[in-house]
């Protein structure tokens, strides 16, 4: 078995960006395991622009994105190996993967586990009807056109309006086929407000709010779908019915945390995004093991994947090089109801006073609310923030936030007239 | 008579007011020059990729500079009539003023 400082599970955004901060940060010995065939994950596959504004302060596209930080890795000749599995992480923090040179073990003093998200899938959303080919989740036919250049259909339905499905439905259609229309259950879109801008709106293409598809039609192919309105507790309207012939069907209802090698290390699952349960340096529940980027909970911006990582590969270099004092409180992070779910969920506090980030999501649209953090006995924050909804991640930069006297913080979100 | 468009510049989406000559509801420069663009003459960059001869690979292209929107499958046409080399460069020019639009078809991925 070998030894390494540190070792990055996943060489996409969150992987690329943890292992160059860990190296400024002073840890040499970093190795990235991949198990794709190239660096960069998921940026490959999105050639379209809107990535790095808030990072690099240019707008890139996609595998743009990732060669900036490739580059970066290189010039500090950080290892990696591609088409390696990890297949399983222990809670002494050995690693197992497998490649074209077999079955391999690692002992490191530190992981950051960087492996992404799944897409949700029909079996997941339980549409009825026939099961023919034809339907397909929004990036997996992202990933035939745009990395195998395999169009799937020509007249296209989408279901969800997630950003991949949007983006999809732009892509398709300069591509030369016919997106029919884009149908979401909830009365609200999930995508950013420039995607129904430039990906439907530019082309005409109708989204089509709380209405879902309750049929799938074909033996072999699909042939078409039946798609209805849903009333507010989401269920479909008799009566509301609608057959739309298509050939391809696309899912664009929603990502999800690949973190089952964490969860079968042992570390503690939030049961709210599905990642790990993190502190504020985004360290699990396992000492030495950090979780980041969309394995811990899905960002709808690879420049908050960037960041998060790299302060999750800071963290593991004052891990590995010892920098850390010791825990003087621990607390726990609760939020009020209308929130879905906060990032860390608990506070391992080394000083009277941190800087601490939150990421959290809301659960409904409010135009203008109070966002406050307070313990039992006093507010510690307060801030007012407009047009908060579920699709956009909220990130709160609270400096100097008393971390003593109490063993819990709670984050409040109190929506204002 | 005025007019409400979303700022496709970043994630923020603002939703800005065109009132005559009258912009308001951007949030930082890039979304007034957006915004004054969109009234004027509404321009997209375009994305895509291009054959790889002799693999089954593609490579991911861009528009240097945004293209009028009216021009977008035009353009497209122009990209898929094209093929490449490898070895690929980063930002390596595929096809020069494209359209004769001002913009050059560029790869956004280099291919060794």
């Amino acid at each position: 078995m070998i030894n390494r400082d540190l070792v990055i599970v996943g060489g996409g955004s969150a992987g690329l960006a943890s292992a160059i901060s860990a190296y400024d940060n002073g840890v040499n010995d970093i190795l990235i395991l991949e198990r794709n065939g190239e660096l960069g994950g998921i940026l490959n596959q999105c050639i379209h622009p809107g990535f790095g504004l808030h990072h690099f302060n240019e707008e890139l596209t996609g595998p743009e994105y990732a060669h900036k930080y490739i580059e970066e890795l290189k010039k500090r000749n950080i290892q990696y190996f591609l088409n390696t599995q990890v297949i399983s992480i222990s809670n002494e923090k050995i690693i197992t993967y497998i490649n074209q040179t077999g079955v391999n073990t690692i002992k490191a003093k530190a992981i950051v586990f960087a492996a992404g998200c799944n897409e949700r899938t029909r079996g997941q959303i339980s549409t009825p009807g026939c099961r023919p080919k034809g339907v397909y989740t929004a990036g997996l036919a992202q990933r035939y056109l745009n990395i195998e250049g395999r169009l799937v259909g020509k007249k296209v339905y989408i279901l969800g309006s997630g950003d991949i499905g949007l983006i999809m439905a732009r892509r398709m259609t300069l591509e030369g086929a016919k997106v029919l229309g884009v149908s979401e259950i909830m009365p609200y879109s999930n995508g950013l407000k420039r995607n129904i801008a430039q990906c439907l709106n530019d082309f005409n293409i109708p989204l089509r709010l709380s209405n879902t598809v309750t049929k799938i039609f074909g033996r072999d192919k699909l042939e078409g779908i039946e798609i209805s309105d849903v009333d507010s507790n989401l269920r479909p309207i008799k009566g509301t019915e609608k057959y739309i012939e298509c050939d391809t069907l696309l899912l664009s209802v929603g990502l999800y945390p690949f973190n089952s090698l964490l969860k079968e290390a042992g570390c503690l699952v939030n049961k709210e995004t599905k990642g790990s349960l993190v502190d504020q340096n985004l360290e699990t529940s396992i000492e030495g093991i950090f979780s980041t980027g969309n394995v811990l909970h899905v960002h709808d911006l690879v420049d908050f994947v960037s960041e998060e990582s790299e302060r999750a590969g800071k963290n593991a270099a004052d891990y590995i090089l010892g920098k850390r004092s010791n825990v003087i409180n621990k607390l726990e992070v609760k939020h009020s109801l209308n929130v879905g779910y906060v990032i860390p969920s608990i506070i391992n506090a080394r000083s009277e006073n941190e800087d601490i980030i939150f990421s959290f999501r809301v659960k409904k649209n409010i135009k203008k609310a109070s966002i406050i953090l307070k313990n039992s006995a006093k507010i510690l924050y307060s801030c007012i923030k407009k047009n908060l909804v579920p699709s956009e991640m909220i990130k709160l930069k609270v400096k100097n936030l008393e971390l003593i006297g109490t063993d819990n913080i709670q984050l409040e979100v109190i929506e204002n007239e | 008579m005025s007019e409400k468009i979303t700022c496709i510049v970043c994630p923020n989406g603002c939703e800005i007011e065109i009132d005559g000559e009258n912009i308001s509801g951007y949030s930082c420069k890039r979304g007034f020059k957006y915004a004054k663009e969109e009234l004027f003459h509404p321009k997209r960059m375009v994305t895509s990729t291009i054959k790889i001869s002799g693999t089954n690979e593609v490579c991911p292209v861009k528009t240097s500079l945004s293209i009028p929107k009216e021009k977008m499958f035009e353009v497209m046409k122009e990209i898929n009539k094209v093929t490449v080399k490898k070895p690929i460069e980063y930002h390596q020019i595929i096809s020069k003023n494209v359209l004769n639009l001002g913009a050059d078809i560029i790869a956004t991925k280099e291919f060794k």
